[in-house]
């Protein structure tokens, strides 16, 4: 070998080590990644008032309300005041929500799914890149983007208040990478007394419960045999099962999560009669169907006697192919 | 006197004596004093002693077990025939007009059921399920995420645009 081809091939060999060992290729920085980690253990901690903008993209279609919110004690007050939501009211305790129509006088009560607040899976599936910092009513933040290792996942913006390391701005992007949703704060006051009185709903309204989520629990529970998929996208965990209550009987959702997005398998005995699945049928499928929505993918298929759902933030591909391996 | 074409015509009765007593009497006394009516009823009598001297066939054994089932068939024809005969002449129009009423029946019942907007109201319910299920997780934007199953539960007008 000729010395000029040696010294360009050392130097190449050099250059690439130092520029491993300087930059650990694509991870994340440190110092988000601990700024992260505040925002994630205080979100609920910090006391404080404000008014919120949140938007929701729909295709050519924006969707938007002006909301309220109180926040104490882990307890969150949410008061939409405008759009059609306007009049609701949403209190969060920790443990379930209480959605107050005070047009209706009704209260719908819904348990909250535990969630693992573990963030090391998280940080496996996806990188936390800092983006500058910007000023959000008068406050100085960092700006994170938290963007997924594998594409075909959605990614976020966070906007992270330097002192009480609450999140005043949040962006979410689907898998698609287009911007879902938007809330920021447009107004904040962290010394505004708050009355207990406001976590409590209204004692004369009508309480209903929801055919929402209730809390995790045993499969045993569920009157019929779980199935379940054989194949699951790269870097997801099956994080429980829940029940829920449809109107044709109980039901069960098996969720699976990458830290940032989740995958659901929710399955029930389909009701009786003229509700049953026909669809198209071909390529395996017992009778298919398939939603595509700003809030994710859907795919309805029928196996073993039950009316099976995937739903997901992920790509039509891999959602048919979680399908296919439900047998 | 009664007339000779009248007499004629009940003559193959009376040579097999299938006539009544008045009207046998009636034409022996005819027959009598008219030649022409006497020849026809020779000629008659001729004829069925002919027939008589021919040799009686055995009818086969199995004649009387499918006469039976015949008139067995027979009578479900009969049957059917009197109850629902008018079906089978007009069984065209009868095809056409059922074909009809089942078309017009379907379409009622989708009107009416609307079961693919029950179904999608399912898979969307479970789409409000899966996001719901999120509502814990602390990086979750729980105004907007509210704003979605809120509206699921009260108007599925998110729900509407799909692309």
């Amino acid at each position: 070998m000729k010395p000029i081809a040696k010294f360009v091939l050392i130097s190449m060999t050099v250059f690439l080590l130092s520029s491993l060992a300087i930059c650990p290729t694509y991870s994340s920085d440190n110092s988000a990644l601990d700024l992260l980690k505040k925002a994630y253990s205080n979100q609920r901690l910090v006391s404080h008032t404000g008014m919120l903008k949140t938007e929701i993209f729909l295709g050519d279609k924006t969707s938007a309300s002006i909301v309220e919110i109180q926040q104490k004690d882990g307890k969150v007050r949410t008061n939409y005041k405008s759009d059609v939501s306007s009049g609701l009211s949403i209190i969060d305790d920790g443990k379930k929500t209480m959605t107050i129509d005070s047009k209706n006088n009704t209260v719908v009560v819904s348990s909250i799914p535990d969630v693992s607040n573990d963030i090391s899976l998280l940080l496996l599936n996806y990188n936390i890149m800092p983006k500058g910092s910007e000023k959000i009513v008068e406050r100085q933040t960092q700006i994170l983007q938290i963007i997924p290792k594998r594409k075909g996942n959605p990614s976020m913006k966070l906007w992270i208040d330097m002192k009480t390391f609450i999140i005043l701005k949040r962006e979410y992007y689907n898998s698609d990478n287009i911007l879902v949703s938007r809330t920021f704060y447009t107004q904040i006051n962290f010394n505004t007394k708050i009355d207990d009185d406001v976590f409590i709903p209204p004692i004369n309204a009508t309480y209903l419960e929801s055919d929402l989520a209730t809390r995790k629990t045993i499969k045993n529970e569920i009157p019929f045999e779980i199935t379940e998929p054989t194949y699951l996208p790269i870097g997801y965990i099956l994080e429980g099962y829940y029940l829920f209550n449809p109107p044709s009987g109980k039901g069960v959702q098996l969720k699976y999560t990458d830290g940032l997005n989740s995958i659901s398998i929710l399955e029930v005995v389909p009701p009786s009669g003229r509700h049953r699945m026909r669809w198209r049928r071909g390529s395996g499928m017992q009778g298919c169907r398939f939603i595509d929505n700003l809030q994710g993918r859907a795919i309805r298929i029928s196996r073993n006697k039950l009316n099976i759902t995937v739903v997901g933030d992920i790509s039509e591909n891999e959602l048919q192919k979680i399908a296919d391996s439900i047998k | 006197m009664i007339k000779c074409e009248k007499i004629q015509k009940m003559l193959p009765d009376y040579s097999i004596g299938s006539l009544s007593i008045k009207k046998r009497e009636i034409i022996r006394k005819h027959i009598q004093n008219c030649p022409e009516c006497l020849k026809q009823l020779e000629q008659l009598n001729n004829i069925a002693s002919l027939i008589e001297n021919i040799p009686q066939e055995e009818p086969p054994s199995y004649l009387w077990a499918n006469i039976r089932e015949k008139i067995a068939n027979f009578e479900e024809d009969t049957f059917w025939q009197r109850n629902f005969g008018w079906l089978w002449k007009k069984r065209v129009t009868v095809l056409i007009s059922s074909f009809g009423a089942i078309l017009i029946a379907m379409g009622l019942y989708f009107i009416l059921s609307n079961p693919s907007e029950k179904l999608n109201h399912n898979i969307y319910k479970d789409i409000g399920q899966h996001t719901f299920s999120s509502w814990n997780n602390p990086l979750t934007d729980r105004v907007a995420l509210g704003m979605i199953v809120v509206k699921n539960e009260f108007g599925d007008e998110i729900n509407e645009t799909n692309r």
